[in-house]
């Protein structure tokens, strides 16, 4: 995993800082485009960032 | 040069948050000035300069301001105020009304009007929300 602050990954992404800060604390799903974006940021797949929980 | 020129034109959003408190501040000021002295030319001339001013400091904005976050916390917002105020309103309005035939005086052409706006505001959700809708896939 890279040695990033929050405030760096948002900007990369494009959002703010609290959105990466909800959806670490699980506050917050991100959309699809979002998520595709943290994977290929982290150069990993979607399912191995998040996991889906039946609500 | 240009390292001092992109400090001073730049703003962080913490930066952009207090003056666009200051220039809504300061619009407020300016319209209640003109409003007590009836003066329409100073209100619109206050609002135009504001407007123009906070999208100029928009502009200087380096932050990200807006995101899907955002937006859906606006979209939330907007919609619960939407229903808690048309609901008020009806309410209120069609009790002004009825009161207004047996107890309270006057206050019968207040009634309607907020009853009718609580219809405008439904129907003009319904029409945006058809629009949305189409726009957006059907």
């Amino acid at each position: 995993m890279k040695n990033i602050t929050q405030e760096d990954l948002a900007s990369s992404l494009g959002v703010t800082r609290q959105t990466i800060l909800a959806i670490e604390n699980g506050k917050y799903n991100p959309s699809l485009e979002l998520a595709f974006k943290m994977a290929k940021y982290f150069d990993t797949t979607i399912e191995k960032i998040f996991n889906y929980k039946e609500s | 040069m240009y390292g001092i020129f992109y400090i001073v034109i730049s703003m962080k959003l913490e930066q952009y948050k207090q003056i666009r408190s200051a220039i809504t501040t300061v619009i407020g000021i300016a319209v209640a000035i003109a409003v007590v002295q009836d003066n329409i030319f100073l209100a619109l001339v206050a609002v135009t300069i504001g407007v123009v001013a906070l999208y100029l400091s928009r502009r200087r904005l380096t932050e990200i301001e807006q995101d899907e976050r955002t937006i859906l916390i606006r979209s939330k917002a907007a919609s619960t105020t939407l229903a808690i105020t048309t609901v008020a309103m009806a309410i209120i309005g069609l009790s002004l009304v009825f009161l207004s035939r047996q107890w309270i005086d006057n206050y019968e052409q207040i009634g309607y009007l907020l009853a009718f706006q609580a219809n405008f505001i439904l129907a003009l959700n319904a029409l945006l929300n058809y629009y949305y809708r189409n726009k957006l896939g059907g």
